[in-house]
């Protein structure tokens, strides 16, 4: 059913912005439907190849040697800060029950009398737990690229939904609901505080250009069904 | 001048990217730096993503020769997709950024030039090796002759499009974030926008006066 309109300033006023029946709310509807996904689905693939979802910051930083032992499962304990550190866990200090579990016998005995003075007490306690965490395990997964997953939970984490009226102040929330993700995003992982950017939430920032695109092209579909809908009226 | 590929074999694999042969020469002077650092962003990302997939983003080099599966088992976890990464020294020493004129340099300077010159075998002495070892080529690096494939060249070309078509941005530190004065609101344009403007009533205006027009509809 073609309209009567010939220039870009009718159609704008056509377009009826106020009103939530109006084709722009209609089309930011259409877009809630299955652009977050889309989007969803764009983030995590760079993310899987190790590439920032922000513009301009290119692939993540190399993992550090103790952390490529983790993901092989031939380590799990490392010194961070003076501290036995199992991944995920602090260990506030050392106690008795701690070395008798390594592993038993003459040295853990001599091992716990020099328990709160020797430096390479913990050293050894690294090497044992790591000794028999990796009699229990066997290396497959990759280190590189960085994709930070290790257990799948931050990718797991990553929603997106849209918010807002469909005629004033409509946006795409786009979040990490794991703590990690802060932890990458701004305070910086591991002791050599690393930044990898997860997320576009400095000033000035923005998606990369594959993912604007992925959200300009689902948008630009929504535009299309509304388009047709209104035609076949 | 033309794009062409330096590469010594020893610390240097650069491909210079002429973008005066995607149209930079069009674009404002004022804008040109933005546009060059926008395609080398764009190279980079793009190059990862494909070699990640095991593609070769180089005209006519197609799909990277599979791992062994010896190999793979051993260092891949079974996955024989040759991504050129194991440890990602080759990787994150790939550089892509503006240089002088109208050039964007892109491939590696430094210790991993031999490891990359292996692999995308430019240098003559790789070359040479390659034919008495049987080192299979993987090329991500495109040689004297040789452009980028048609999906990146004419997303380039979008790009430098982009440009000529749009005013510079006024990039202030509350310009993005402020709603309240429309005086500072940036320009904007379906051209390029930025993510907080893609849900705008004009962006979205502009893409359903598209649709309505490739409809007939008006």
């Amino acid at each position: 059913m073609p309209i009567n309109i010939v220039t870009s300033r009718q159609f704008k006023q056509f377009l009826n912005p106020n009103s939530p029946e109006g084709l722009l709310a209609k089309t930011r509807k259409e877009f809630s439907k299955r652009g977050p996904v889309k989007v969803k689905q764009a983030i995590v693939q760079d993310m899987t190849k190790g590439i920032s979802p922000v513009k301009g910051k290119g692939k993540w930083k190399r993992y550090s040697q103790s952390y490529k032992d983790v993901i092989r499962n031939k380590a799990a304990y490392r010194i961070i800060k003076g501290k036995v550190v199992r991944f995920g866990k602090v260990f506030d200090g050392l106690t008795q029950k701690d070395v008798r579990t390594i592993g038993g016998g003459r040295q853990s005995r001599q091992a716990s009398r020099q328990l709160k003075t020797a430096q390479n007490v913990r050293q050894q306690l690294i090497r044992d737990l790591n000794q028999d965490f990796h009699k229990r395990s066997s290396p497959t997964k990759q280190v590189s690229p960085v994709n930070l997953r290790h257990s799948g939970g931050l990718h797991r984490s990553l929603q997106l939904f849209t918010k807002g009226g469909v005629t004033t102040n409509f946006r795409l929330v786009v979040t990490f609901r794991d703590r990690l993700a802060d932890i990458h995003n701004r305070l910086g992982a591991g002791k050599s505080k690393v930044i990898r950017r997860l997320l576009p939430t400095n000033q000035g920032e923005q998606f990369n250009r594959k993912i604007t695109s992925v959200l300009l092209n689902e948008l630009r579909k929504a535009a299309d069904l509304v388009a047709k809908q209104f035609g076949g009226q | 001048m033309a794009s062409r590929t330096e590469a010594n074999g020893t610390d240097r694999i650069i491909h210079k990217l002429d973008l005066n042969e995607y149209g930079l020469q069009d674009v404002p002077e004022s804008s040109k730096q933005a546009a060059k650092q926008e395609v080398a962003d764009y190279l980079l990302e793009e190059t990862l993503r494909q070699v990640a997939q095991g593609q070769s983003p180089v005209e006519g080099e197609g799909r990277f020769r599979i791992l062994s599966p010896e190999y793979a088992v051993r260092e891949k976890g079974g996955r024989r997709t040759s991504d050129l990464e194991l440890e990602g020294d080759l990787k994150d020493s790939l550089i892509s950024q503006p240089a002088a004129g109208s050039f964007i340099d892109f491939g590696h300077i430094g210790s991993q030039v031999p490891k990359a010159d292996g692999h995308n075998q430019l240098s003559t002495r790789a070359k040479d090796w390659a034919k008495q070892s049987g080192m299979p080529k993987r090329r991500y690096i495109p040689d004297d002759g040789q452009k980028f494939d048609n999906r990146i060249v004419g997303n380039i070309r979008r790009i430098l499009d982009e440009f000529q078509r749009t005013a510079p941005r006024r990039e202030q530190a509350d310009d993005i974030f402020d709603d309240e004065d429309e005086t500072i609101r940036p320009q904007i344009t379906v051209n390029n926008p930025t993510s907080r403007d893609l849900f705008s009533d004009d962006v979205i205006g502009e893409l359903l006066e598209e649709a309505f027009r490739r409809r007939g509809l008006f």
